[in-house]
């Protein structure tokens, strides 16, 4: 499969840069962010508001098709004795559930598997759109899509504090940590806040987006990079299959990377819900 | 036992599965830290028309975070 994914790219690598760019010296056009301006494939207005439909947004509809599609068939006749679908689906489940919400939160995460396991395995097949054949884009290397998962985890997570803690003492504990002389509050209590409510979901965002961003620039530089230096007429030909192991090796990577930062991203929210639910962080 | 779990961390304790919530809450604490006085002292800077409040802020957030970072992860008494 991931053969295909990178015949299917070097087979359309020159169509990816069709951007302008400037060649230089060497004729290269190096891919830049403008790879990931897709075209529009089709479009419709609401109101005033033109709402275009790229590839990223037919890979986000499919990746809910299959989660939902995968989760409905393995619970839908379930039964003591599991068929295969059925097994398979409470195994990945559980992965989460135990290795996740039981691990980092404790016997009170159980509650909130079914949102962690539902994160992870969209997060995991939108990542994965990465090294697809035929998708081959990561649709979390548009950074509205971490954003906003990254927004329902700063609210859940607030909620959560809230809910469990009352409001005052929920937002003491952010504010004032325990354990530090009271005079280290006027330096520490800005920090604090900034942490939780800004810094969290922004580096949970960013830390999603960029490993998928860079990763399919990467892919991008050493598969064009394989069929511009088997074009070129000189020495410099002898690189080729060079940039095409790297190519193969970036793959093999990227797949790892993209189920790593899935599940970076919902250790972190089982982490800030953990935080939340205890007294006194 | 043959059925017995690997030990588990205790419940809520804020860590994940190899610390790793703790590590990112002490990076984030880090860069909170240089983010907000560093930015006051931009502010400062931008009022008193000098140039010697950025890096004095982000210094202090530094330590002030660090000390921060050392008071919850640190070793308990």
């Amino acid at each position: 499969m991931l053969t295909l994914s990178l015949l299917t790219g070097v087979l359309a690598s020159p169509g990816v840069l069709t951007a302008p760019c400037d060649k230089g010296d060497s004729g290269y056009c190096a891919p830049s962010s403008t790879a990931f301006d897709l075209p529009e494939l089709f479009g419709f207005n609401i109101g005033s508001q033109h709402v275009a439909i790229t590839k990223f947004t037919v890979l986000l509809l499919l990746g809910v098709v299959v989660v939902l599609g995968f989760f409905l068939a393995s619970t839908r006749r379930s039964s003591l004795v599991p068929s295969k679908i059925q097994w398979m689906g409470e195994s990945a489940y559980s992965v989460i559930r135990d290795g996740v919400a039981r691990d980092t939160i404790g016997p009170e995460g159980i509650k909130f598997a079914p949102y962690l396991a539902s994160l992870f395995f969209f997060l995991l097949i939108m990542n994965v759109f990465g090294v697809l054949p035929f998708a081959q884009i990561p649709v979390t290397s548009k950074i509205s899509y971490p954003a906003f998962l990254a927004i329902i985890s700063l609210i859940l997570f607030n909620f959560v504090g809230i809910k469990h803690q009352g409001v005052g003492k929920y937002f003491k504990g952010i504010a004032f940590p325990s354990g530090v002389p009271k005079a280290m509050y006027l330096i520490l209590t800005p920090i604090e806040i900034i942490s939780t409510l800004i810094v969290r979901p922004f580096t949970l965002a960013v830390r999603l987006f960029a490993n998928m961003f860079a990763g399919h620039l990467l892919l991008l530089v050493f598969i064009s990079g394989t069929t511009f230096l088997l074009n070129v007429n000189n020495f410099s030909v002898v690189f080729s299959p060079l940039s095409f192991i790297m190519a193969i090796a970036m793959t093999f990577f990227e797949l790892f990377v993209e189920a790593l930062q899935a599940y970076v991203f919902v250790v972190l929210t089982a982490s800030y819900i953990s935080g939340a639910l205890v007294e006194e962080h | 036992m043959i059925e017995g779990n690997p030990p588990r961390p205790p419940a809520g304790s804020g860590s994940g599965p190899d610390g790793a919530g703790e590590g990112w809450a002490s990076l984030g604490s880090l860069l909170s830290g240089m983010l907000v006085w560093g930015g006051f002292g931009w502010l400062l800077d931008r009022w008193l028309g000098t140039e010697v409040f950025v890096p004095v802020g982000v210094l202090v957030g530094l330590a002030a975070s660090i000390y921060l970072v050392y008071v919850r992860s640190g070793p308990t008494p």
